[in-house]
């Protein structure tokens, strides 16, 4: 399973089967500073980024799920949303911790599973009030509650995230609203696409974080199913909090 | 379909879905994801992996056909644990079965695992896609036997 790198300059092969290809690509995707939010789309070329199953499993293909997995094993938390634990089997990943944004509380119907291994970990940002729903909800399934307020501005959001971190590397892996949350903290962005998406208007699709202007393409990559791979960083005068 | 058309192995693995919850059918399809069996490089001819198209993931399959047992091989990623569920499934449920056996599984197993609820249709639909590989496989293979008798 071959990752190829475009830009920058030169052309570059990573094989994600070896342990020395995946080191290296993630050695050139390391996160810069040292703290990040990084986001990762999986869209077509409307900028969709689910199907009409509430899911991005019709748009995935090539290497998508091994670059994901790989960012996920390296992030000090994954954080999806309610939805996106509803919509699909999501299996607490083995050594990361995953983080649940729900605004109302109400995960019923979630289909999380866990294989039992020791760094398992689930912790469900919510507010307080919410504790007794969110408890029914996981009920037989360890968890902690990160008090947070829906409320509050995106920056609370990254500093209540931030006590799941050891070293602020988060990974945002998607769900409609958790986006609405997380785009404005966000510092990194790769989306897998085939092929670059657009929005028939404004020449980007409609879940681009802030003004496009705002970001730099870092680098480029395709895969053996010609799966691009953009991954852009926020310019400095536009990270949050800048 | 009838209960007698599926392999003794293929019918407990369907009963101890049936058993379960919906969430727990989908801690078990976790569990057949952890336990795929590992293909030994030296029994697999590289170049008889066929790709599962009906798959979004990349899964392989392969089958060793002899009159007596069929052989059912799979490969799936990690990353995709309910797509490599359902091949660890029928890795675990075919492997050892006579041709006969495996021919007669019905085209809608994937369906009788109860898992409609709990995953897409385009994840059963990668399931039945396997299926219908590794039957025409051994479709094949038996076709290879015969004209070298």
């Amino acid at each position: 399973m071959n990752l190829y790198r475009v830009l920058p300059a030169p052309p570059e092969v990573y094989d994600l089967a070896s342990e020395e290809g995946q080191r290296d690509f993630l050695e050139l995707s390391a996160a810069m500073g040292s703290e990040s939010v990084r986001a990762i789309m999986v869209t077509n070329s409307a900028g969709d980024t689910v199907d009409d199953s509430g899911t991005s499993e019709s748009l995935s293909r090539g290497a998508d799920r091994k670059v994901l997995g790989l960012l996920r094993e390296n992030a000090d938390a994954v954080i999806v949303g309610a939805s996106t634990i509803r919509s699909e089997p999501v299996p607490l990943p083995r050594t990361t911790p995953l983080v649940v944004l729900s605004a109302s509380g109400n995960l019923h119907g979630h289909k999380l599973l866990s294989r039992g291994a020791p760094g398992e970990r689930l912790v469900v940002a919510s507010a307080p009030s919410h504790r007794e729903s969110l408890a029914g909800a996981l009920e037989g399934m360890p968890w902690e509650l990160l008090p947070w307020d829906t409320e509050a501005p995106p920056e609370e959001l990254q500093r209540v995230l931030k006590e799941t971190s050891s070293s602020g590397h988060l990974l945002v892996e998607g769900g409609r609203k958790v986006w609405e949350f997380c785009a404005p903290i966000t510092t990194e962005l790769l989306i897998a696409t085939i092929p670059p998406p657009r929005d028939s208007h404004e020449g980007i699709p409609p879940w681009w974080p802030g003004s496009p202007g705002n970001w730099e393409l870092r680098s480029l990559f395709t895969d053996d199913a010609k799966m691009l791979y953009y991954r852009h960083e926020i310019a400095a005068a536009a990270r949050p909090g800048a | 379909m009838s209960e007698s058309a599926l392999p003794p192995s293929l019918a407990a693995i369907r009963e101890d879905f049936l058993a379960l919850s919906v969430q727990d059918r989908l801690q078990l399809l976790l569990e057949f994801s952890d336990t795929l069996p590992v293909v030994p490089e030296e029994l697999v001819d590289p170049d008889a992996w066929e790709r599962v198209e009906e798959c979004q993931s990349p899964v392989f399959i392969t089958v060793d056909t002899t009159p007596a047992e069929v052989m059912v091989y799979a490969s799936a990623p990690e990353e995709s644990p309910t797509t490599r569920g359902f091949a660890s499934i029928l890795v675990q449920g075919l492997h050892g079965m006579n041709p006969q056996q495996v021919l007669a599984v019905p085209p809608d197993f994937p369906l009788q695992l109860g898992l409609q609820n709990a995953v897409s249709m385009l994840r059963l639909r990668g399931m039945s896609g396997m299926l219908w590989r590794i039957k025409r496989q051994v479709d094949e293979g038996l076709a290879e036997l015969a004209a070298t008798k």
